[in-house]
């Protein structure tokens, strides 16, 4: 495949220009990409292994909410969690890697998860809500690395879609018509030569 | 977006009780068009992390894709307490696949040596 171009000097120098930087930024997009595609792995890791454990805690969590509403009576237990006495906020910072930037998490907390007296609720509550309060931070701390996750998978499929792009249609297209200039060129240079060598035939021979 | 957010839960009405001690911002869900409504407000409410259990995020899948361009609120699948669907795990293969383009998360258990 071609560009259509006219077969001059002037084209065949800028072409060749144009074949360097895309080889330029073919090599980098691809650092990029290699780069990119190490992050993503590492992370991969954590986030894998956060999720296990989270997915494990939360049903210890909910078993033992479950038992606890089973003691207690629906009355109790929605008065007991009604008004939570614990503050949580988010803060939120920016953590850039590699042109993708994720947000970080850091977890305030204030005041006390048992919200409610020692009399009118079950020891299994306690445990319940501890189970919640310990995870909490895990949770977070998973909400934030997944998303990172995806926003670097988004990056590798973009940069891998330029990276390819680049290496199987411009850089070829390129060079295709980089060689067929200078092919016409050189024709034409033969064509002068020869016609020289004619014309000096013609005229010796007279 | 710097600055405090909220945390904010959508679940079914077991699941949320036991965060809503915690200071979580719950929605309790019971319906798809509670489940619509409920992300709704979860998107403009200040919130920085909206956890929303795998049962209800199929339902409301199209809206969170919809709202992912900005960057926060950040929402996070887990399961509700009638145990894991796998969608959790599920989301991150399909992550891996389109990084990758292979499934190496879970083969790689699975399997002994190729």
């Amino acid at each position: 495949m071609n560009i259509r171009v006219n077969p001059t000097r002037m084209e065949l120098l800028r072409l060749k220009k144009r074949v360097r930087v895309a080889k330029r930024g073919h090599k980098l997009l691809k650092d990029k990409r290699d780069e990119l595609m190490k992050s993503f792995m590492s992370l991969l890791r954590n986030v894998k292994r956060l999720r296990l454990t989270v997915e494990q805690k939360l049903r210890l969590g909910y078993q033992s909410f479950l038992i606890a509403r089973a003691v207690m009576t629906p009355e109790m237990l929605d008065e007991a969690i009604m008004f939570p006495k614990q503050r949580i906020e988010l803060e939120v910072a920016e953590k850039r890697m590699m042109s993708v930037t994720a947000p970080v998490f850091r977890l305030r907390q204030e005041g006390d998860v048992y919200a409610y007296g020692m009399a009118s609720t079950s020891g299994e509550l306690d445990m319940a809500l501890g189970i919640f309060a310990e995870l909490l931070p895990t949770l977070i701390e998973l909400a934030g690395i997944e998303r990172a996750l995806e926003l670097l998978a988004e990056e590798i499929e973009r940069t891998r879609r330029r990276v390819n792009a680049l290496e199987y249609v411009l850089i070829p297209t390129l060079e295709a018509t980089v060689k067929s200039i200078s092919m016409k060129l050189s024709e034409q240079e033969r064509g002068a030569i020869s016609r020289l060598m004619k014309i000096k035939d013609v005229v010796r021979a007279k | 977006m710097k600055g405090m957010h909220k945390i904010g839960l959508i679940g079914d009405s077991d699941t949320i009780r036991g965060f809503s001690a915690l200071g979580l911002a719950t929605f309790e869900v019971i319906d798809r068009a509670g489940a619509v409504a409920a992300v709704q407000a979860a998107l403009k409410g200040g919130f920085a992390v909206v956890f929303i259990t795998e049962r209800i995020y199929p339902q409301v899948e199209y809206l969170i894709r919809a709202a992912r361009e900005s960057t926060l609120p950040v929402f996070t699948v887990i399961p509700d307490n009638q145990g894991s669907t796998g969608l959790g795990q599920m989301r991150l293969r399909k992550m891996v696949e389109r990084a990758i383009g292979v499934d190496i998360l879970f083969k790689e258990e699975g399997k002994t040596n190729g």
